[in-house]
């Protein structure tokens, strides 16, 4: 399978009042064609910041640094800011974790994917509209025609969250980056839209980049999975393989530490201490002053993501030097 | 003295810390020119439960459907449309301000939110010691004693006396939160989604470090969250709230194994599994929550019941014993 | 208060069943070393702070704040002239010297900033005139933060009929007739008077800290913490003092400094209209009045020095209203 995405060693910095943030440090990942890939990891390890890096989406106090995102054989990073604009929406959609956020409350939902549909395609305004009762309908609304008239504040979160999902499809984007996309939103609702996504990922063949921190969605939904810490990735894998042998000590302890349904545990298994101070994170791997294992080297050394056991399972560890 | 009172209350039975009757708690809501009652907000509508001394009662349902209305009107932060509570046969609604004074002492909350539920204008010794201060315990300088050994027992530094919470990350947070709890040797703590707010890595601290402060101190929970794994991890038995009923009460592992109730049944088969090898028939649920303003008839959960039939939208179900221990509220359970 | 109960959490007086702090069998230590998720905390800065209180503090904080302290200084010095020197010099101020009328400033030590049309003291009138002005500024803030803060405090906290009454009560107010109202009371009480300026700015003004205070106490009653003292068994006037009214007051405070600054402006404004203080009773206002024919005149001294003495007084009070606002707030260092 070809690689559709392909980030090399990405870093994103943020200058703020106490010092510099590095929220992105050194990031490699690649996400094939059709692929579903989960990026998962604490709050604050980087993730929206990757997703908002491939899209150049950044706040002004922020800075790519260095490295490069391919996207077929382009460089988003150099890229002239018309024709990264060209990418986003059509070949490169998002959807965020609140809905409403990224609606704009004084357009109707219909008139919003319209305008989507028409930054990218030559029509005229009912033919857009057409197509965004079309999408209403692909997302499940019942009764697009009158929902498409209506405005973002008269739906419900999981409605928004079907319209958001409608807009970033409409374009048909070879690649959706779905940044906590049920985070906000009640188990059973949540249900409907990861089964609404399965669903048009078939219909549709873009490939998903998957942020979460629910390692059951992940387990659910992606087909590889990689493990972010301190603006770094730690390990990637298939999910199965994430799932059954897990090779950082972070990912181990990760797994260790959810409640599992209906195995109840003595004692859950804990990762003592939390994350680093991200004005200042330790020399060596950020991981140590949490790691049981501390291997040699870790203290010094930021451990390189390498390729352990299968060309498949990387993981950025001393231990297994 | 509360030995008295309780035999005025033949009704609570034997070992029933809390105990919780029809509560209903509406909220109006106002609207026109005079600002009359337009609508009610139903967000509770008839929940009766007990918990055990020493037990943990997990509360859980979807957003909005009463879980934290309950919790707050057990401790009387906002007042109860009807129904009645008590807490080891005092009766908390009809407390007159001391009596309330006395039950604040043996009742205690623990927040979702760890950046909204600390004072940012007060040191966490303030925060702290202020059940201290309000109940007249100890002299100053005890106070500072009992809030230094209290950080120590939920894992922080007593030193950190004179610090302000914006210095401490969400899991110390919330640490700082049960030690205010803790503060006033509670009976009952009424945790309100206490981890929902943290990273995974910190909620299974905090989890943990609640487990260890029950069977220290004897503490008994009403444990109100929305994550089926966690609920189960620390509840004995379990309540399950749908649009403000609770449609199903059983042992935590009976009602995993042998959920009765449509809602807990689908409820359950939708939960995302951290295991990827795992594959289950899942009963997604189409619709949403209706609204409280206007619940369906009959039973609540009709709409979006796979199961449903005329006899639900005309006859509500009453919450039975359907096998021992477990309870639901569905016709056909 | 009289009997201390056993302390709640092991120490000093009173046993626990089981062990002691002390004796957690937990690893609830986790959380101590680097745990600072916050940008800018070092970790170990965080053990053995000095406890202070959160009052102290700010004080503390104020006082590092160089800006403000100057400003506060600077405010000083006027305020202790404008008090001290008239008693000193007397009537000096309303003594008119018709020999030397429009005596250019900086010629004599006898009228160092010169004389006016009228040969009466440039500085004996403008130090006279702060008394005025401060007056005015000061007293009838003091009439906003006490009508509007409190009826905005009360119906914020309150809410309900009160809420509904008092905000009613404020649409009258908001829609009098600013200058009517002055006029009228001018003419009802027989002539202008200083404190009936006050009492008018005061009466018509303080809307907008009641709304600017109701608005903070309605979104600061619902906040967690206040939730939390509150089923502690806080009384509603610790909840209000400790709680609510530290985290309300940073927007009070720049509106009020900004209240003092548009106050005096605007007794200058009636002044100039002949509605406040009338000569020969200086006020910065008054002595304004006749600016245009300064001005023409080529007197522009007559117009500087009370204007600058105006402006920077202004100035002086908003940099020590935003000094106060940061020591308020224990995220600034
Ligand atoms: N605009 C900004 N200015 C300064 N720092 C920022 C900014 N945006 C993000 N950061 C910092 O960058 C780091 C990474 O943030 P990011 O939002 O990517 O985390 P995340 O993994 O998405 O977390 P979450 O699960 O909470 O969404 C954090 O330390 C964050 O504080
Ligand atoms: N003060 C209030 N005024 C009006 N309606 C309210 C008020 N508080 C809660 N409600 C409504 O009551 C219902 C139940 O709310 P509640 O907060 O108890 O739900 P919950 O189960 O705790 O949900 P969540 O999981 O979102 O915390 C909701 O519809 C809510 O909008
Ligand atoms: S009573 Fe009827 S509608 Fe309600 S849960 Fe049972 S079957 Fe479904
Ligand atoms: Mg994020
Ligand atoms: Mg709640």
């Amino acid at each position: 399978m070809s690689d559709l995405l392909r980030i090399e060693d990405l870093h994103t910095q943020f200058h703020v009042h106490g010092g510099t943030v590095k929220a992105v440090d050194g990031v490699n990942l690649t996400i094939p064609a059709r692929a579903t890939v989960g990026l998962v990891g604490e709050s604050g390890s980087g993730k929206s910041i990757t997703a908002l890096s491939i899209m150049r989406l950044l706040e002004k106090n922020g800075r790519i640094t260095q490295g490069h995102v391919w996207f077929h054989d382009r460089d988003l990073i150099g890229l002239p800011d018309e024709e990264m604009q060209d990418i986003r929406g059509n070949d490169i959609s998002m959807i965020f974790q609140e809905p409403m956020t990224a609606l704009n409350p004084v357009f109707t939902v219909g008139d919003q994917i319209a305008e989507a549909v028409r930054l990218h395609q030559k029509v005229d305004h009912q033919a857009g509209l057409n197509r965004a009762i079309e999408m209403l309908r692909l997302v499940g609304i019942s009764d697009p025609k009158r929902r498409a008239g209506q405005y973002p504040h008269e739906l419900s979160g999981g409605m928004r969250q079907r319209v958001m999902i409608a807009m970033a499809l409409s374009t048909s984007p070879e690649l959706l980056i779905a940044d906590e996309p049920t985070t906000a939103l009640d188990v059973t609702i949540q249900a409907q839209i990861l089964k609404l996504m399965r669903n048009l990922k078939g219909e549709f063949g873009s490939a998903i980049l998957l942020i979460t921190h629910d390692l059951g969605v992940v387990a659910e939904m992606c087909d590889s999975v990689a493990v972010m810490y301190a603006g770094r990735i730690v390990e990637q894998a298939t999910t199965e393989e994430l799932f059954a042998s897990p090779k950082h000590p972070y990912t181990q302890g990760l797994l260790a530490s959810i409640p599992r349904l209906g195995k109840k545990q003595e004692r859950l298994h804990v990762i003592t201490g939390s994350v680093p101070n991200p004005l200042a994170v330790p020399p060596g791997c950020a991981f140590r002053p949490r790691c049981p294992i501390k291997a040699p080297r870790s203290d010094r050394d930021i451990p390189p993501l390498t390729a352990n056991g299968s060309a498949e399972h990387l993981v950025a560890c001393w231990q297994y030097e | 003295m509360s030995k008295q009172k309780q035999k005025a209350h033949p009704t609570v039975v034997n070992g029933a810390l809390l105990k919780v009757q029809d509560l209903v708690k509406f909220f109006p809501i106002k609207g026109g020119l005079l600002q009359t009652t337009v609508a009610n907000v139903k967000a509770v509508d008839g929940v009766s439960f007990e918990i055990k001394k020493g037990e943990t009662l997990g509360l859980i349902g979807e957003s909005g459907s009463g879980k934290s209305t309950v919790a707050r009107t057990i401790l009387r932060l906002i007042p109860p449309t009807s129904g009645e509570a008590w807490l080891e046969g005092r009766s908390i609604f009809k407390a007159k301000k001391k009596e309330l004074h006395e039950i604040r002492r043996e009742v205690q909350i623990i927040f979702q939110d760890p950046y909204g539920s600390l004072n940012p204008r007060m040191s966490v010794g303030e925060i702290v010691g202020e059940g201290l201060l309000v109940h007249g315990i100890g002299s100053a300088h005890e106070r500072d004693k009992i809030v230094s050994e209290l950080l120590e027992v939920v894992g922080l530094r007593g030193q950190y006396r004179g610090r302000f919470p914006h210095e401490f990350s969400g899991g110390q947070r919330q640490r700082i939160g049960i030690a205010r709890a803790l503060a006033l040797r509670p009976k009952l703590i009424i945790a309100d989604e206490p981890v929902s707010a943290l990273d995974v890595s910190i909620q299974s601290q905090i989890l943990n470090l609640l487990e260890d402060l029950q069977n220290e101190f004897d503490l008994t929970y009403l444990f109100v969250a929305h994550n089926m794994a966690v609920v189960e991890q620390v509840s004995d038995r379990i309540a399950v709230m749908y649009l403000g009923k609770i449609v199903e009460l059983a042992p935590a592992e009976q009602l995993l194994r042998g959920p009765r109730h449509p809602y807990t049944k689908a409820l359950i088969s939708v939960i995302p599994i951290p295991d990827p090898t795992l594959r289950r028939d899942q009963t997604v649920l189409s619709g949403e929550m209706p609204s409280p303003t206007n619940p369906p008839s009959g039973c609540h959960f009709r709409t979006r019941c796979p199961i449903a039939t005329d006899y639900c939208a005309e006859v509500e179900p009453a919450l039975r014993e359907v096998s021992k221990g477990q309870f639901a509220a569905c016709h056909y359970a | 208060m009289a009997q201390v109960p056993p302390l709640p959490i092991g120490g000093a007086t009173g046993g626990l069943p089981g062990a002691g702090p002390g004796q957690l069998s937990v690893e609830t230590t986790v959380d101590q070393e680097r745990a600072i998720a916050q940008p800018g905390v070092k970790a170990d800065e965080l053990a053995g702070a000095p406890e202070l209180g959160f009052w102290k503090l700010a004080v503390i904080r104020f006082l590092h704040h160089r800006v403000a302290t100057g400003a506060l200084l600077i405010l000083g010095v006027i305020v202790v002239a404008a008090v001290v020197v008239p008693i000193i010099t007397g009537n000096l101020y309303s003594i008119q010297d018709y020999r030397h009328p429009y005596k250019a400033p900086f010629q004599s030590f006898q009228h160092l900033l010169g004389t006016d049309e009228l040969g009466q003291d440039e500085l004996a009138r403008l130090l006279r005139g702060a008394r005025v002005s401060l007056m005015v500024g000061i007293l009838a803030v003091v009439g906003y933060l006490i009508i509007g803060g409190g009826l905005g405090a009360l119906a914020g906290y309150y809410g309900g009929w009160l809420d509904n009454a008092l905000m009613r009560f404020t649409d009258i107010i908001i829609s009098m007739p600013f200058l009517l109202v002055v006029i009228a009371v001018t003419a009802a009480t027989g002539g202008v008077r200083l404190s009936t300026v006050i009492i008018v700015i005061a009466a018509t003004g303080w809307f907008e800290i009641g709304r600017l205070m109701r608005a903070q106490f309605l979104v600061l009653r619902e906040q967690e913490f206040v939730q939390a003292a509150r089923a502690l068994g806080a009384s509603n006037t610790r909840i209000i003092l400790r709680h609510i009214l530290p985290n309300a007051l940073a927007p009070i405070i720049v509106s009020a400094t900004l209240g003092v600054s548009g106050i005096i402006l605007l007794e200058a404004a009636l002044g100039f209209l002949g509605y406040s203080i009338p000569p020969p009773e200086p006020s910065w206002g008054n002595m304004l009045q006749n600016f245009e024919e300064y001005l023409l005149s080529d007197h522009t001294y007559l117009v500087i020095f009370p204007a600058t003495a105006l402006v920077i007084t202004a100035l002086a009070i908003n940099l020590v209203g935003d000094g106060i606002r940061d020591a308020l707030d224990p995220r600034q260092r």
